[in-house]
């Protein structure tokens, strides 16, 4: 998909998060390279001290590559890598105080939990003593004390990932790093540890890159969320930001579920699509063509009625059922209105009407509610 | 283990067990006959037959050469199966999977078959009867093996963990020795016995190439028992199954034998 820039939001976000404060991760432009395919292509990014950043794309678009080449076991192919002000890129990754955990934990299935944790800090040549307390304070954390005398194969992919967490975490690194931690554990526990893992990062308050290709995980944990596309970062901000103000068509359509819908922009607050003239703000745009999105859930579906009795939400559309989906918290519905096929959503909750395939129906929204990108879609 | 063990299962066991030891119980009081000719039960009983292996220079000759050959066997399989397993997976490259077969393709072919092409090559070669011949001839033997058991071992060892380590703030040596030597050391230790047992045990390949120059212990075994029937056979098998248990028993006690073959 074309990146199509929304009016009025660079791809860096209007609001960077932490505008105020010092970037204790700075990425500077950084580029990886497979031969003549880029995985990673001139990356920027400010990330403050303590905070979690979530980076979210999807698959191959190069998550785990930035995030190996922070780590250091990725050389870059150009650019800088700084933490606290001092670049590091050329640093060998053993050198970097930098923690990892793994998607497959990666415990040394030779030592125990006790041992698994130990090692960082044995290497950090760490009193025997204090290694032990130490030891002991990590499993806590992560809610395994007494499981040090463990093997890791006598343990649960939950709790595995939670000792692969503390290991990580003992030694105090100034950056953790955490590849997809989540997508090896049931949606149950899952939501567990999103808790726990954001609890403990907050607790500790360190800086934190989170890789994921789960949405709802970077929208609900994160600080910040850092949205990849082909190597490129094409949003940087606020869950609230990348979710109501995408800067690009991109951002919108992988961000959440959307209608994208093809139209011209015939003023600054006028759009039409398919036979209709729609309300909203298309940032300073006076015409050219144009993709509007519309969340689903925005759109409200009320009992066929006629138009001109004026809509609260000032924009609508009548449109006939198609197709109706039960998700259990939510139903969608597929609504052909003559020119485009329009996806609602209507909380099973709320106790509206619930209407059926092939019934006529008008359909409304506000006009905060439609996001216009200028330019073409495909 | 699946399922639960049940008393038909282990009925079961026993009976391979004894199909399996059975013949250690007619050879271990044969080996300790006094008797001229092989005649159970003895009807003298001595060391006689162990003297006379000892004293038998061609035999004991032909122990040297097979114990020099088992060792170059296996280290030089362990020099070509570790870093072609390692290639094998760590990296993905074209004709991977070809190779694997092409490596391990030995295991699937009957040694007699693989003898008569081996013979039809070295008579070209002039390696007949001759140390060079023989220790490649065993190579293409026990190298499947060893990269069979290697490749296991490497993935075993997915390269994460070692990239952990590393993140824990382990220099490259660290690593090597704290994780990728143990947890590489039973398919290792496993690799180097199989090579040199099954070395030191070839007798239908080495029947192809042995020369009146050289001959291996099997063989050497193997012509004694065609022309003569005394106990002496009995107390060299003795011997020679005391020795493989004992390699056994000591790679059971430093590393177990379960965790050496796999799980
Ligand atoms: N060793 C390599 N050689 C060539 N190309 C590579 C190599 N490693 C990764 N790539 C390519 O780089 C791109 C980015 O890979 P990366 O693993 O960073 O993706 P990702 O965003 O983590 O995806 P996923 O969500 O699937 O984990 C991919 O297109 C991949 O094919
Ligand atoms: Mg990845």
């Amino acid at each position: 998909m074309q990146m199509v820039e929304r009016r009025g939001a660079s791809a860096n976000g209007d609001a960077r998060p932490g505008d105020s404060e010092p970037a204790f991760l700075k990425l500077e432009g950084i580029t990886k390279q497979y031969g003549t395919y880029t995985a990673v292509d001139n990356l920027h990014l400010d990330l403050p001290r303590g905070k979690l950043l979530g980076l979210l794309g999807p698959s191959g678009c190069g998550k785990t590559t930035t995030l190996r080449m922070i780590a250091g076991l990725l050389s870059v192919s150009g650019g800088q890598i700084k933490v606290g002000g001092d670049d590091i890129a050329q640093k060998p990754p053993h050198k970097r105080d930098i923690g990892l955990v793994f998607q497959n934990y990666a415990l040394f299935p030779h030592m125990t939990v006790a041992e698994n944790v130990a090692f960082g800090l044995e290497m950090r040549g760490v009193a025997k003593s204090e290694i032990a307390t130490r030891v002991e304070e990590a499993l806590e954390m992560v809610r395994l004390p007494g499981y040090g005398t463990r093997k890791p194969k006598e343990m649960s992919g939950g709790q595995q990932q939670r000792v692969s967490l503390a290991r990580a975490l003992v030694i105090r690194p100034r950056i953790l790093l955490l590849d997809e931690p989540l997508s090896n554990l049931d949606a149950k526990l899952r939501d567990e540890m999103r808790v726990e893992i954001r609890e403990i990062q907050q607790r500790l308050s360190i800086t934190t890159v989170f890789v994921t290709h789960d949405q709802v995980e970077a929208l609900t944990m994160c600080d910040c969320v850092g949205v990849m596309s082909g190597g490129k970062l094409a949003q940087l901000g606020s869950p609230e930001d990348i979710y109501e103000r995408p800067a690009n068509l991109f951002v919108a359509d992988f961000v959440g579920r959307a209608n994208a819908l093809e139209g011209k922009i015939e003023d600054v607050d006028t759009v039409r699509f398919g036979d209709g003239v729609y309300k909203c703000d298309t940032h300073g745009a006076r015409n050219g063509k144009a993709t509007i999105v519309i969340r689903p859930h925005r759109v409200h579906v009320t009992p066929n009625r006629d138009r001109t009795l004026v809509s609260v939400m000032t924009n609508s559309v009548h449109g006939r059922v198609l197709r109706v989906t039960y998700i259990g918290d939510v139903v969608q519905y597929d609504i052909d209105t003559g020119t485009h096929v329009l996806k609602a959503e209507v909380h099973t909750a709320s106790g509206g009407h619930a209407f059926a395939a092939g019934e006529k129906v008008l359909c409304e929204w506000k006009p905060q509610d439609m996001l216009v990108f200028a330019g073409g879609g495909q | 283990m699946i399922g639960k063990i049940t008393i038909p299962f282990r009925i079961l066991v026993l009976c391979i067990y004894l199909f399996l030891l059975g013949p250690m119980l007619i050879v271990l009081p044969l080996s300790f006959s006094n008797d001229s000719y092989l005649t159970f039960p003895p009807q003298s009983w001595g060391v006689r037959w162990y003297t006379a292996m000892f004293g038998h220079q061609k035999l004991m000759e032909a122990f040297q050469i097979s114990l020099g050959i088992a060792s170059t066997v296996t280290v030089l399989g362990l020099a070509a199966g570790l870093p072609a397993a390692y290639a094998i997976r760590r990296y993905s490259f074209p004709g991977r999977d070809a190779a694997m077969s092409l490596f391990t393709a030995p295991l699937l072919l009957p040694s007699i078959v693989l003898g008569l092409a081996i013979l039809l090559v070295f008579v070209q070669a002039r390696l007949l009867g001759t140390f060079t011949g023989l220790v490649a001839a065993h190579l293409i033997v026990t190298t499947p093996y060893v990269i069979r058991i290697m490749t296991t071992a490497f993935s075993t060892l997915p390269p994460s963990v070692e990239e952990a380590a590393t993140m824990l703030g382990a220099s490259p040596f660290t690593v090597f020795r704290r994780i990728t030597l143990p947890l590489l050391m039973p398919g290792f230790v496993a690799s180097a016995a199989l090579s040199f047992l099954i070395s030191f045990d070839e007798v239908v390949i080495s029947l192809f190439i042995t020369g009146p120059r050289m001959t291996t212990l099997p063989v050497e075994i193997f012509d004694y028992v065609e022309s003569r029937t005394d106990p002496m056979t009995a107390s060299i098998s003795v011997c020679l199954i005391a020795a493989t248990l004992l390699i056994i028993f000591i790679i059971e006690r430093t590393l177990g034998l379960s965790k050496t073959i796999g799980k």
